[in-house]
């Protein structure tokens, strides 16, 4: 490729995202040894030393490095023990989403007719509304916890997966290599799963990539409404919410878990981009 | 075109209909209005009364045809907790939200266009970078932190401008600022991408084989083919701004519909909740119509598909 104008230009072989994988990498290890790492009890509420600023700052300590919250808990063993429900739910989250919606796109694709136009209708219901307003509303008829959150999250995510794997399913199903299979007798079961599903694998992982980076954000906005997985328990959307009342004089409770959620989410996003240009190049946004 | 538009609207209508139908039968799981609405002393006679006037002892699915008929005149109901028609709550609060997520919109599109075309006729250099790196963290940061850190830094460090209320020009900035940063983000870099390929089409190439000055070659023959993808996007750009509205108008006290739907919820005031989401719906689908609409008449290779 030797081109000067644009119209030549190809796309330059992309390179893996070093720094953002080593970083998740670092993220996911702090939430499996989160009980090793921390410095002590997430929990532990010391009242005498409430709001120490970090390490730098006047009266700060190197024993909290990042200073304590209104409570006197430890900052930073609160961000790593936050890291595991970011993490958890979302993967979990975004796992089954992605699961159903698989699924549905597949059948969907596959049979068309009533069930296709139903399940697509309900996609449409679910994509005309901002999803927060909902989500705020099931997680207050569900009440707070790890396992609601991650529902109600997964409710969120499987539409753009039906979608995408149906569009693809009905292009691949008039294929020849599909019709061979099916003359030889193949089950649509198999059909689907063994021959069409590998063909969407690579457009799934992308989506898949971003939802996790949006799953982390939305829990985290759950937290921060106090719609979470608890009011006062360690995620990151919750410490920023904690923080919020002592903006003036302790910026650094809700300072430091929203740098870990930039970080994690943008680290998570590079990865996607990454993904998106070397799986799929056909992908743009 | 007609049938088109028909299928649309038909469609759109559909949607509208799901969204209040799920959302009339969760506000009713919340929880009784009556508990929260009633003095801790009243009697069970008087709760009943309670419930009996407002119609919540009766079966769901005449309550939703009762709400369907009234809808059809236009009558919202009343809110429970404050005991003015919902439908005029809602049109005090929906100016200012419009304000706000109008001027993120606007902020974001301003911004976005030029950095897109920069960062694509300079690919590779240091502004390209510079800029979807800035993209990146736009699309990467949870918009209530942005929203408390700018009312530190910005609010009560520097005092640049107020931290929240509503009134002029001012208070606008940051909640606008805060709204707009998810947008311009991804709007920066649908620009840039659709440049790219736009740049590398034929006709480019004919325009720069005719002897176009590059400048014409990018402002009038790119720019304007790049910009189609970038209508779709502002009907995705009106969802997030609608959902982004509902933190960041917690966040700046703003007194607008997201915040009126959130403390609704809050105090089960279903009537307010379900006319709050309706009035949502209702623009968010309208506006994707609209768009989708404007999206056909501008670029005529799509037209009627």
């Amino acid at each position: 490729m030797n081109s000067q104008s644009t119209a030549g230009r190809r796309t330059p072989a992309t390179r893996a995202p070093i720094g953002a994988i080593a970083i998740l990498t670092c993220v996911a290890a702090v939430a499996v040894f989160a009980p090793w790492l921390a410095p002590e009890n997430p929990e532990k509420i010391v009242l005498t030393r409430r709001l120490t600023p970090p390490f730098w700052m006047e009266g700060g300590s190197l024993a909290h490095p990042l200073g304590t919250d209104s409570l006197g808990r430890d900052i930073l063993s609160r961000l790593i023990f936050g890291s595991r429900v970011s993490l958890i739910v979302g993967l979990v989250a975004v796992a089954a989403g992605a699961g159903v919606g698989i699924a549905l796109g597949l059948a969907t694709g596959y049979y068309g007719g009533v069930l296709d136009n139903v399940i697509m209708r309900i996609g449409d219901v679910q994509l005309a509304f901002p999803f927060i307003l909902l989500a705020i509303a099931l997680m207050a008829v569900l009440g707070e916890g790890l396992g609601n959150v991650i529902l109600v999250l997964s409710i969120r995510s499987w539409v753009p997966y039906a979608r995408m794997v149906r569009g693809q399913v009905l292009a691949l199903k008039e294929q020849e290599f599909v019709q061979a299979v099916r003359a030889i007798g193949a089950k649509d079961l198999r059909i689907t799963v063994k021959h069409i599903l590998p063909n969407v694998a690579a457009p799934v992982i992308v989506l898949a990539s971003f939802s996790v980076a949006r799953t982390i954000i939305a829990e985290a906005s759950l937290s921060f409404l106090g719609l979470g997985v608890g009011v006062s328990a360690a995620t990151w959307g919750a410490m920023i919410s904690q923080g919020k009342d002592y903006l003036t004089d302790a910026w650094w409770i809700s300072a430091f878990p929203g740098l870990a959620i930039m970080i994690t989410v943008l680290s998570i996003n590079l990865i996607g981009d990454w993904l998106r240009d070397s799986l799929d190049p056909s992908l743009k946004y | 075109m007609g049938g088109y538009l028909a299928r649309r609207l038909l469609s759109g209508a559909l949607a509208i209909l799901g969204i209040v139908i799920v959302v009339f039968v969760l506000v009713r799981m919340l929880g009784d209005p009556a508990a929260l609405m009633m003095p801790p002393e009243a009697t069970k006679e008087e709760i009943e009364i309670f419930r009996h006037a407002y119609g919540f002892d009766r079966p769901i699915h005449v309550q939703l045809v009762d709400f369907m008929r009234d809808l059809a005149r236009g009558d919202l109901g009343r809110s429970l907790r404050h005991d003015e028609p919902v439908m005029d709550m809602i049109m005090e609060r929906l100016p200012a939200t419009l304000k706000l997520s109008v001027t993120a919109l606007v902020v974001s599109l301003i911004l976005a266009v030029p950095l897109g075309v920069i960062a694509a006729i300079h690919r590779g250099t240091f502004w390209d970078r510079a800029t979807m790196v800035m993209a990146m963290l736009g699309q990467s940061v949870p918009d209530f932190w942005l929203g408390l850190m700018l009312i530190y830094l910005a609010g009560v460090r520097l005092r640049l401008a107020p931290i929240s209320g509503y009134g002029g020009f001012s208070h606008l900035i940051l909640p606008a600022l805060t709204l707009s940063a998810f947008p311009l983000a991804r709007t920066t870099r649908i620009v840039r991408s659709a440049m790219l390929e736009v740049l590398g089409q034929d006709y480019i190439r004919t325009a720069r084989s005719k002897g176009l000055s590059e400048r014409m070659v990018t402002y009038k023959h790119a720019l304007k083919n790049a910009l189609i993808p970038v209508i779709t996007v502002v009907g995705l750009d009106l969802g997030a701004l609608l959902g982004g509205a509902v933190i960041v108008e917690t966040i700046f006290a703003w007194p607008g519909m997201g915040r009126l739907v959130v403390q609704a919820l809050d105090n089960r005031d279903f009537p307010l909740v379900q006319g709050g989401v309706l009035v949502m719906a209702i623009s968010y689908v309208g506006v994707n119509i609209l768009v989708d609409l404007l999206y056909s008449i501008v670029d005529p290779r799509i037209r009627c598909n």
